[in-house]
């Protein structure tokens, strides 16, 4: 055989490898990139419920507060204001936060009002929202984990090759630091 | 009766028991004895086979009539020392219907369960027994002769509870080793934990992934792995339709008393830690936390 066939069939053979290793390499972050995004739209359903829940839990409230009255608003505020698929991750930590703050308000005044306690929608919102919270914390863990495998492909050698050359780009992971290790528990 | 009457008797039984062995090991060797005397091989295979019949059934029965005596007198009296709330029933055991429930296991040609306890510990129910499931395997030898037998595949505890959480699918959670694979018809995906040393240990299947990290929260994964340390053997876990099965394959059968030795206090702090265990779980997965319940 001609030696130029040889070696047109040998660069082609090392050609058609190349194309199904990018190819193969793509698509991993390709498919890692899409469940970070699930993940993340995970996170956003977890939000909402807890700021539905908690908007009713300051409806029933706002009347027995007093100094927290300010605090509580702004969650009806942010609930109002924001678009949760459009924020960036930072935005929802800090959305998480807020509400952090808002829960501890809504304890403090339970704490100080044990006719709240009793208050059958009340109780009914407390079980309602403990289940919220454990749903986001799996959303958390989900996106962190999802996080961590795709940024994992993006960094690390050999896919880093293909991550660079398709723009693909690492993520940012949810941190929050109090439900990061320990199970939520609810105190009222 | 009282419990050291109770514990009086068994011993008695078992000393009986004892002299029948002696008596039937006898009974085999005059038999041996004289097959030999005879010098016919034949006659000697015969006597020894038939003197063995005998003494195994002289023997068998006694030994019956002492476990079933450890189990209805004896077991109810340890129960009561652990103050729960337990209903037990030696003879029954947890079906195989809600074995099969827990999608761990395939269906055995050959199911066994015993010594069944069921009962309510701070609002969640829970019931256990002994499992026994085997598959019948059929092989053939070089002059084409068919020999049915059957190979055991759980032998050892089964547990269930209700489980506090509700979710739609199935979560799986097997202890790893070299033979176990991907669960045989589930539509399950593997599931990767942040935990690496829990993922060593165990391999997670589960039809949502969001599912099994709601379910399976830091702490329980702690405790999970606290459990797996307690019992020698296998363990494997599966939330599935509100309950949670527990399956702890240590080829073990629970609550037989021992024939070779005295009931001591070791052997009753044994049978009573593998009662209390029940509750244990309970608490120590925190299945009793009831703000799910809706």
């Amino acid at each position: 055989m001609n030696p130029g066939i040889v070696v047109l069939i040998i660069v082609g053979i090392i050609l058609f490898i190349i194309l199904v290793w990018v190819a193969g390499g793509y698509n991993s972050l390709q498919s890692g990139k899409i469940k970070v995004n699930e993940a993340e739209s995970g996170i956003d359903v977890a939000l909402t419920k807890r700021f539905d829940v908690l908007t009713k839990m300051v409806e029933v409230v706002k009347g027995y507060a007093k100094h927290e009255k300010e605090t509580l608003e702004k969650v009806v505020e942010l609930r109002n204001s924001v678009k949760l698929p459009n924020a960036s991750i930072q935005e929802k930590q800090q959305i998480v936060t807020q509400m952090d703050q808002a829960m501890r308000a809504i304890n403090v005044v339970v704490e100080q009002y044990p006719d709240l306690k009793a208050n059958e929608n009340f109780k009914h919102l407390q079980v309602t929202i403990s289940d919220v919270e454990e749903h986001l914390q799996a959303a958390r863990r989900v996106y962190n984990a999802n996080v961590s495998y795709y940024n994992q492909k993006v960094q690390l050698f050999p896919s880093n090759i293909i991550a660079g050359m398709f723009h693909f780009t690492t993520r940012e992971f949810f941190e929050a630091e109090e439900f990061k290790r320990q199970d939520v528990e609810m105190k009222f | 009766m009282n419990y050291n009457q109770t514990l009086e008797q068994l011993e008695n039984k078992r000393k009986q028991i004892m002299k029948k062995i002696q008596i039937g090991i006898g009974i085999v060797l005059v038999s041996l004895l004289v097959g030999f005397l005879f010098g016919d091989t034949q006659v000697l295979v015969f006597a020894g086979i038939i003197s063995l019949v005998i003494a195994v059934g002289i023997v068998a029965d006694s030994v019956t009539k002492y476990k079933n005596h450890f189990k209805n007198q004896l077991m109810p009296l340890l129960i009561n020392k652990t103050g729960m709330n337990l209903e037990y029933n030696y003879r029954d055991g947890v079906g195989k219907d809600t074995v099969m429930g827990s999608k761990l296991f395939k269906k055995p040609d050959r199911y066994h369960c015993e010594d069944l306890m069921y009962g309510t510990f701070e609002d969640v129910r829970f019931m256990s027994s002994d499992v026994h499931m085997q598959e019948r395997r059929v092989t053939h030898d070089s002059k084409g002769r068919r020999h049915v037998h059957y190979v055991t595949y759980f032998l050892g505890r089964w547990l269930v509870y209700d489980f506090n959480k509700e979710f739609n699918g199935i979560i799986q959670v097997r202890e790893a080793s070299f033979l176990e694979g991907h669960p045989w018809g589930l539509n399950v995906d593997k599931i990767t934990l942040e935990d690496v040393e829990f993922n060593k240990k165990f391999k997670t299947y589960a039809t949502n992934q969001h599912d099994a990290f709601y379910v399976l929260t830091p702490s329980l994964i702690l405790n999970m792995k606290k459990l797996e340390q307690r019992f020698p053997g296998k363990i494997y876990f599966s939330f599935i339709g509100s309950q949670l099965h527990i399956a702890i394959y240590n080829s073990k059968n629970s609550f037989e008393p021992p024939i070779f030795s005295s009931i001591d206090e070791n052997f009753i702090n044994e049978q009573i830690q593998d009662v209390i265990i029940l509750q244990e779980i309970v608490k120590e997965l925190r299945l009793n936390r009831d703000i799910f319940k809706k």
